[in-house]
């Protein structure tokens, strides 16, 4: 119940602009903003486009794919990190409510599947995430308060 | 000890900049009821908790304030990007910027640095939580100010839900409280502190 509901608020947010717009500040990360972007040189394509784009202007060249994949396992990942935090504080005034318990199992053990998902496709979340035996990716990606992390 | 997270609790999308309103949202970053002030409240109240749901309650509680901080920070980052010489001027942001340019500084929407002095910890168990009580209420009256002041609807967003957040606390530290006064003495249970006098004689 706890899960629908969640959804249905973080859903709530429009959506509709979360491509095509590039952040100044940000341009120069995006090249490395997702290991499988850069496979697929949708990065490389990316920041050629956005070079001759004023950066105070939508910019609608970059639906590559690669970028919203991460960006929607993010969100999805956020949702699911909602859910569990908002049982976690429950949790922590009813340690003995079951229901909430089994909640909270079910959602960790579908949050350890995501994590690992993300991690391999768009880099780590944390610094024991780092899955790339020759490169360390912590330091790259675009930054969680920037624009087009979000 | 804490771990960082390379993401947003919720996440921060805002098209437009507008530096006059981030002068106000600040107040939330450095303000007398803000996110770094309620952190701080919280994380350093819960060592003389003298139960372990709350203890455990105060730190989880205390840690999302600063994913709450780092939410703040993005919103005031976004509403300050590629700004012009002539905005800065026109919309009164040149006060903060020629202090700390688009640096994110904790300072309350007035201009004053953010101080210690905006949180108590009394090391009283029902004293504590009912400032946590308190200050969740004012950071909800803080979020519905700013809802008065923007129409931005990727502004309005994360700020609702920073909103939504309190009213959450609010409940949790309730439930703490209940159950702090369960546990005390029944007949008065103001008759000692717990966090202090219990501690004779152990330890």
């Amino acid at each position: 119940m706890m899960n629908d509901y969640n959804r249905t608020r973080m859903d709530n947010r429009s959506r509709a602009d979360s491509r095509g717009y590039t952040d100044n500040r940000s341009r120069m990360d995006q090249r490395g903003s997702c290991p499988l972007c850069e496979q697929n040189r949708c990065a490389a394509r990316r920041y050629s486009d956005t070079r001759s784009t004023r950066s105070d202007l939508p910019n609608n060249s970059t639906d590559c794919g690669c970028q919203n994949g991460c960006e929607q396992l993010r969100y999805n990942l956020q949702k699911l990190d909602f859910s569990i935090y908002e049982l976690v504080l429950y949790l922590d005034a009813y340690p003995h409510c079951e229901e909430a318990l089994s909640m909270y199992n079910h959602l960790v053990a579908q949050r350890k599947e995501l994590a690992d998902e993300y991690e391999r496709q768009c880099g780590p979340i944390g610094i024991l995430g780092n899955k790339s035996t020759t490169s360390w990716d912590w330091v790259k990606g675009t930054l969680p308060w920037e624009y087009g992390a979000n | 000890m804490w771990a960082y997270e390379k993401k947003l609790q919720y996440p921060v999308k805002i098209k437009n900049p507008n530096p006059k309103l981030a002068q106000i949202i600040i107040s939330q970053l450095g303000g007398p009821d803000g996110e770094l002030a309620a952190s701080m409240r919280y994380l350093n109240q819960r060592y003389s908790m003298p139960n372990k749901k709350v203890a455990g309650l105060l730190t989880d509680i205390g840690t999302e304030e600063l994913a709450h901080l780092e939410m703040v920070a993005a919103i005031l980052y976004q509403l300050t990007r590629n700004l012009s010489e002539k905005e800065i001027n026109d919309s009164g942001f040149a006060t903060y910027f020629v202090d700390h340019t688009t640096g994110i500084y904790p300072v309350a929407a007035s201009g004053v640095p953010t101080d210690m002095k905006y949180i108590g910890v009394k090391g009283d168990v029902i004293a504590d939580l009912n400032e946590d009580l308190a200050a969740e209420q004012k950071a909800r009256v803080t979020y519905d100010n700013i809802l008065r002041l923007t129409d931005d609807p990727d502004v309005r967003d994360p700020i609702k839900y920073l909103r939504e957040r309190e009213l959450v606390h609010y409940q949790r530290f309730s439930d703490a409280l209940r159950i702090t006064a369960d546990e005390l003495d029944k007949k008065n249970f103001y008759a000692f502190n717990p966090a202090f006098d219990m501690k004779k004689g152990k330890n």
